[in-house]
């Protein structure tokens, strides 16, 4: 049975939860899209942490960094517990370690991508996940064919629904006309904005399915007790 | 020159929490604001103070705390001025926070927003030390909706919000502002 219609999950990120209008859709992929040093990474290391400390157990898949050396890039979070990662309840694994790392002139093949999302479900069923990251999506969909990609991001979106494991992929790069955020759920995009010189990181959700969400932009600011918010001011 | 500390704490008193209030008040009557602020009602009450500073380093108002022998122990800064004029200390001070610049508020509202995160179970007062000093780097119609923003957001924290003017160094479309975002405008005598 999969996740009922119109069902919210949660985030616990307070800031979140009210702008989308009491959470992400249960069971949806979303999309996280923004430049270097919009705050993507921390994002979803937050939206972990906070399922972890409610009981949610989660699985971070990352294609760049391996997962030693990504948490040496977390600054100090007071509402985390590093002992969320040695009990098991966050699970960090890199993209290498899943699939059989076969290429076809340089591409992953389908069979290659079905492996992936295969080993992607036993990380979920093993951890029994609730939570999914993949930071980021662009490396992995870099070395696909179009129709490949489509069919691993369709197939992804699939497993989250049936395993009720609401997941985040992060996305690099400003524009949104891009295929993981044709096929998402929902999009939350991080930028900076200038005004009179100086530079505001900002969010703003563009898209939450089945949600009467905000779309205000919002000031943000990454602080060790969390993502915060503020309207975006605007002087007229 | 009237004193100044009961006739700031009557006010207090009178209003309670999550009443806005601004303190006209002349550059004499600067210190003893802050003392009868910080030290008669803030420490008397038990209550933490987020002070905003635009006009000076918090440095120097610590300092100028502690040369007054008021206890600073719950004193913390959002610091907007220090960046600006490169005088930021590289010491870490758990009580203090920065603004790169007073012209960014919305990281105002969100510095506080970390202070009051911090010290969740505690009730505070908010000073923004001051309304010409912001007004100096801000346009009016930026400042009143910033102004709209920090009051709300203190309020609903059930802090005492304060704000700081100087007597006689306002241009009145800042006094206007002021007198629609404050529930009290006190001129000290």
């Amino acid at each position: 049975m999969a996740t009922a219609p119109g069902a919210k999950f949660c985030t616990g990120m307070e800031c979140i939860d009210r702008i989308v209008g009491g959470g992400f859709p249960a069971g949806g992929m979303i999309t996280v899209s923004g430049p270097c040093g919009s705050g993507k990474t921390l994002f979803a290391m937050e939206y972990l942490i906070r399922g972890a400390l409610a009981g949610q157990k989660g699985v971070f898949i990352s294609t760049s960094h391996r997962p030693e050396k990504l948490l040496t890039f977390v600054p100090k979070l007071d509402y985390a517990d590093e002992k969320l990662f040695e009990s098991g309840k966050l699970v960090m694994k890199h993209i290498d370690d899943l699939g059989s790392g076969e290429r076809d002139d340089g591409k992953i093949t389908r069979a290659e991508a079905k492996a992936i999302v295969e080993d992607i479900a036993s990380a979920i069923n093993e951890a029994k996940a609730s939570r999914f990251v993949l930071d980021a999506i662009n490396p992995l969909l870099l070395e696909m064919e179009e129709w490949v990609a489509r069919s691993f991001l369709l197939a992804l979106s699939n497993l989250l629904f049936e395993k009720k494991c609401t997941g985040i992929l992060i996305s690099e790069g400003e524009s949104l006309d891009t295929l993981e955020h044709r096929v998402s759920d929902g999009i939350v995009r991080l930028s900076t904005a200038v005004r009179r010189g100086d530079n505001y990181r900002v969010l703003e959700v563009v898209k939450m399915s089945g949600a009467a969400h905000s779309r205000a932009k919002y000031v943000m600011d990454m602080t060790s007790e969390g993502m915060l918010v503020t309207p975006m001011l605007r002087g007229v | 020159m009237e004193e100044v500390a009961p006739q700031v704490l009557s006010r207090l008193n009178e209003l309670g929490p999550a009443v806005s209030m601004d303190l006209n008040i002349s550059v004499e009557a600067y210190f003893d604001t802050l003392t009868a602020l910080i030290d008669r009602f803030c420490n008397k009450k038990g209550l933490s103070c987020i002070y905003i500073s635009v006009t000076m380093p918090a440095s120097t108002i610590r300092s100028a705390m502690q040369s007054l022998e008021i206890d600073v122990g719950k004193l913390r800064f959002v610091d907007c001025i220090s960046f600006a004029t490169m005088e930021s200390s590289s010491a870490e001070d758990e009580n203090t926070v920065f603004v790169e610049s007073p012209t960014m508020l919305e990281y105002i509202v969100l510095k506080m927003e970390y202070l009051f995160r911090k010290g969740k179970d505690e009730q505070f007062m908010i000073i923004l030390d001051s309304v010409n000093s912001l007004a100096a780097h801000n346009e009016v119609r930026m400042l009143y909706e910033f102004m709209q923003v920090l009051m709300a957001s203190a309020k609903s924290r059930g802090a005492y919000p304060v704000l700081l003017s100087m007597e006689g160094q306002m241009k009145p479309e800042v006094l206007e502002m002021l007198q629609l975002v404050c529930d009290q405008i006190v001129t000290l005598k």
